[in-house]
Formats: C-alpha cells, sequence, structure tokens
C-alpha cells in the first residue's frame, strides 16, 4: 500500500474534524466533545452552563433531557412554588416587590443554600421560567413527574397546573414513565397526563380525592393504556374503570357486593391481573368473603380463577387485597 | 479455541508503527491499538491487518503530536484489557475517576484538551469518556462566572441578553 494512498485514506478519515488551530477555549471545542462533556453533567448543572456562553447555552439546549424524578410543587397559601429535582430543591417565594428564589443541594453537607432576590418577578412565572429553560425543543425524558399542591385548591392551583401544561408542551418530545400528583382534582390529574403520550405512561399516582372530573380522565387513552394506579384519599370512581390496571390501589367512597363481583370476574378471565387493594369504610366483608367463596372465620384464601391461576385474597377490615401468585410488587412506582 | 488464542497471542505480539503529526515514530502492540476505531479501521481498510509483521511505511496520525500520542498511548497501554465500552455503556454523572486515570488526567488544561481531540480522532472512547468527566468535574459547583475565568471563556451575550438570562435560573450565579 502506497504512502501516498495511505495519506489520502487519512486525509478522508479527517474531514470530519476541523483541523484548523486547537481551541485554547472549552467553548471552541468540536460539538460532539462539547456533547460527550455535557453527557457527564446532571441537568442542574447543565442549566448553569446555560449562562455562560452563547456556544454552550445552545449546547445545552440541543441536548437530551434524562429525569429521574421532577416534582413541581405550589404552596397556596405560603405564595411560593418549588422545583423538587433529586436531591435539589429550589424555591420561589413572593416578597417585597419580587421573588426570593432560594436553592438547596441536599446532598452536600450543610446543604449548599443559595439564596438571591429577583425584583419585580412573580412566583409562579419565574418557576414557570425556569421550568421552561430546562423543557423547551429539548427531547426529555421522565421516570417520574410530580405536581404537588399544598393547601387548599383555589384558581391559583388551575393557574399553576396551566402553567406547568403550556411548559411541558414547549419540549420537543416529552415521555414519563410516571405522572404523580398531590392535592390536585381528578381533572388536574386528567390535564396533567393528557401533557404524555400514553405509549410510555405506565404509573398514574393520585393523591386525591373527590370525582370532579373523573369522566375526562377515564376516557383518556393514557388511563386506557396505563398498566398502575396508585391512589389515596377518597375516590368516587366507579370501580369498573379500573379493572383493566396490572395494580391498582384505591381508597372508594362506595364499595358495594356487585363491585366485588366484578373483580372476580375479571380475575376469572384476566391476563394481564397482578394485584389490586380497595379500601372502604362501608365495605361490607363478611360479603366480600361470600362472594369469594371464603368462610367467615377466613381472614385470607387462596381463590383460583378458571384458568387454575392462583390468587392470595386477603380479607381486612375495611379492606379487601387480591395479589396474584408470584406477582412481583415494585416498592417505588 | 486454541486458535483463538494462538491469533490472540499474535496480536499482542505485532507491533504497529505510527507517526505523529511531527514525525516521531511510534511502535505499538497490534492489542493496544485497538482500542482506536480510527486506526483499527485504517488497518483493515489498508489491507495491514492481515499482515503479522510490522508495517514498513509508519501510519501517519495527522493533529495529534508526539508528546500527545505519547500519553494516548500509554493510556491504551494501561486499559488494553479493559472490554470495549459500547454506545449503552452507562453515562456516570457522578464524576467518579479511577485513581490511576485520575492521576494520568492531572495534567494542565491545555494538555487535557489537546487529550480530548486527540481521543475524539482516534475515536478512542474509553479515553474521551474519562477526560470528558475530568473536564466536567471542573465545572460542577462552579457559577458561571467561575466557570468562564476557569476555562478562558468569553461572555459573549449582549447587554440586553445578558440582563435576561440573570433572571434565569437565578440560583446559578453567585
Amino acid at each position: 500500500m502506497s504512502a501516498a494512498l495511505r495519506e489520502n485514506h487519512i486525509e478522508n478519515d479527517a474531514m470530519h474534524y476541523n483541523k484548523s488551530a486547537h481551541p485554547k477555549s472549552l467553548s471552541a471545542m468540536p460539538l460532539n466533545v462539547v456533547s460527550e462533556i455535557l453527557a457527564h453533567l446532571n441537568n442542574i448543572e447543565s442549566l448553569v452552563l446555560m449562562k455562560v456562553s452563547r456556544n454552550f447555552r445552545r449546547a445545552v439546549q440541543n441536548s437530551k433531557v434524562e429525569i429521574n424524578r421532577l416534582t413541581v410543587q405550589l404552596c397556596t397559601g405560603g405564595q411560593s412554588s418549588s422545583i423538587v429535582y433529586g436531591r435539589y430543591v429550589i424555591t420561589y417565594k413572593q416578597n417585597n416587590g419580587g421573588c426570593t428564589v432560594s436553592y438547596v443541594d441536599n446532598k452536600v453537607v450543610g446543604g449548599n443554600k443559595k439564596e438571591v432576590f429577583v425584583p419585580e418577578e412573580n412566583y409562579l412565572e419565574l418557576c414557570n421560567k425556569d421550568l421552561k429553560l430546562m423543557m423547551e425543543n429539548r427531547k426529555v425524558e421522565f421516570y417520574s413527574f410530580g405536581v404537588s399542591i399544598s393547601g387548599i385548591e383555589t384558581e391559583l392551583s388551575k393557574k399553576f397546573i396551566d402553567g406547568i401544561e403550556e411548559t411541558m408542551k414547549s419540549a420537543k418530545s416529552l415521555t414519563s414513565r410516571t405522572v404523580a400528583t398531590y392535592n390536585t382534582s381528578l381533572s388536574g390529574l386528567a390535564q396533567l397526563v393528557g401533557i404524555f403520550p400514553a405509549e410510555k405512561l405506565e404509573v398514574i399516582d393520585f393523591k386525591g380525592e373527590g370525582s370532579v372530573g373523573f369522566e375526562q380522565l377515564i376516557n383518556s387513552d393514557q388511563w386506557k393504556k396505563a398498566k398502575k394506579f396508585d391512589g389515596l384519599w377518597s375516590l368516587s370512581i366507579p370501580i369498573e374503570h379500573f379493572l383493566h390496571f396490572e395494580f391498582f390501589k384505591v381508597d372508594l367512597a362506595i364499595f358495594t357486593e356487585d363491585d366485588a363481583v366484578k373483580i372476580c370476574d375479571m380475575i376469572d378471565t384476566s391476563t394481564h391481573f397482578g394485584r389490586a387493594q380497595i379500601r372502604c369504610n362501608s365495605i361490607n366483608i363478611s360479603g366480600m368473603k361470600r362472594i369469594f367463596g371464603a368462610h367467615d372465620e377466613e381472614d385470607n384464601i387462596v381463590y383460583q380463577n378458571l384458568n387454575n391461576i392462583p390468587f392470595y385474597v386477603e380479607f381486612l377490615p375495611d379492606l379487601l387485597r387480591v395479589t396474584k401468585y408470584g406477582y412481583r410488587i415494585e416498592i417505588d412506582n | 479455541m486454541a486458535d483463538q488464542k494462538e491469533a490472540s497471542e499474535a496480536a499482542k505480539n505485532r507491533e504497529i508503527k505510527i507517526s505523529s503529526s511531527d514525525d516521531e515514530i511510534f511502535l505499538v502492540p497490534r492489542n493496544v491499538i485497538r482500542l482506536s476505531n480510527t486506526l483499527n479501521t485504517l488497518l483493515v481498510d489498508l489491507g495491514l491487518d492481515d499482515d503479522e509483521g510490522t508495517n514498513a511505511e509508519p501510519i501517519p496520525v495527522q493533529n495529534v503530536t508526539a508528546s500527545i500520542l505519547k500519553k494516548v498511548i500509554n493510556w491504551c497501554t494501561k486499559h488494553q484489557s479493559d472490554p470495549i465500552p459500547t454506545e449503552d455503556s452507562e453515562k456516570k454523572t457522578d464524576g467518579s475517576i479511577q485513581d490511576w486515570d485520575k492521576k494520568f488526567l492531572d495534567i494542565d488544561q491545555g494538555t487535557l484538551f489537546e487529550l480530548i481531540l486527540a481521543a475524539n480522532y482516534l475515536d478512542i472512547k474509553g479515553l474521551l469518556d474519562v477526560a470528558c468527566q475530568s473536564v466536567a468535574n471542573m465545572i460542577k459547583g462552579k457559577s458561571p462566572d467561575e466557570i468562564r475565568r476557569a476555562f478562558n471563556i468569553k461572555d459573549d451575550f449582549t447587554a440586553e441578553e445578558r440582563e435576561q438570562i440573570r433572571k434565569e435560573n437565578a440560583w446559578c450565579d453567585d
């Protein structure tokens, strides 16, 4: 192989590489190298780079966002909001004609706390702006995305959720395995799960109560395609709307023997069902036992479905729990 | 299995001649060369991979000086037995670097950048990964101003942009 041919081959291989003088600055590095460096920074650390230079800002905006768990919080009575991202908590609190932004890194001994006052800014708007900086025009993947509201739900809650929806929709693409809400209405939950593609959403986690807006929720593709529902507090949703889930945990305002029959019928033929837990203050445990073929003195039985698959059924005060043998319960949804 | 072992031994014993951009020649074991996808591809494409001896003409490694190429070879020699990382290898953002690599990368910033560019050009994924991690570790925990000073980066935002940016993620600033 001649030297000339070898040189030519190497020239071709090197075409992708800029042969100008070696950069003396980090920001002048090839884009793929900058991207490689960004891959070693978490999302919060990357946000700092957005304020360094135009090149870094562009590089961050072109990078993918992968977040394990992020929660946006509103305290209606305290005029404050927060972004909770793993070990980081960023809080926006309204006071004295502006907004105080505080930052805590809980992994650092002593908390690594910072506090900055931003004049003439509203705490909700500033929170949304910062969240949008993280999301806008980027491919975003959550393992879990959450919204939490403390205090009485008001019009402010609706405004808060509307802002989050707008922010999330600014992403180039968006997925989440779990959507979790605390103290929102069912319509708020429906609005939030509707932001995310149904194909990727597996878990709906709802810590709330009531029935307002449940029709919107149960008719959504996200509800129909999700695998798990984890609920707490009192719901007023008919049981049949939970029977497609692999796993569901609910506190119901009403749970009748007819409802138990529906569960029993589902178990008899289902190939997907793994576990259900139904709590209800007015539950008739004796009636439940009768439906599942248990004696009054039995607190738990093994129920064989029509396909001879065993299910462990527990009858507890105010609670019915059914678990398919061998079903593995993931502690952290 | 015996054939594979013999082939592996032959690869260990065979040396490839390469030259730096400033014409210094290095003899590098074939088994060390394998960490560079660029050089691996060249050897195959030029038909040199089937040869058993050392190539008569050195393979020129343009854009990499002798001092940097020596470092690259040193790193590859140390890591020649490591499994080759794949695209699916987990990215680490915890900043951890093995002790040997940490000591190896305890160099001035300019040399580190040269090393990164060489790893990028030669497509040595493991070296690129750990060198970029080293840079990332220098960035972690710093404010935007501190990052600019640390890496001699010009603040090229307009005054108007700077004012808007100041309000963004206000917690970033000192």
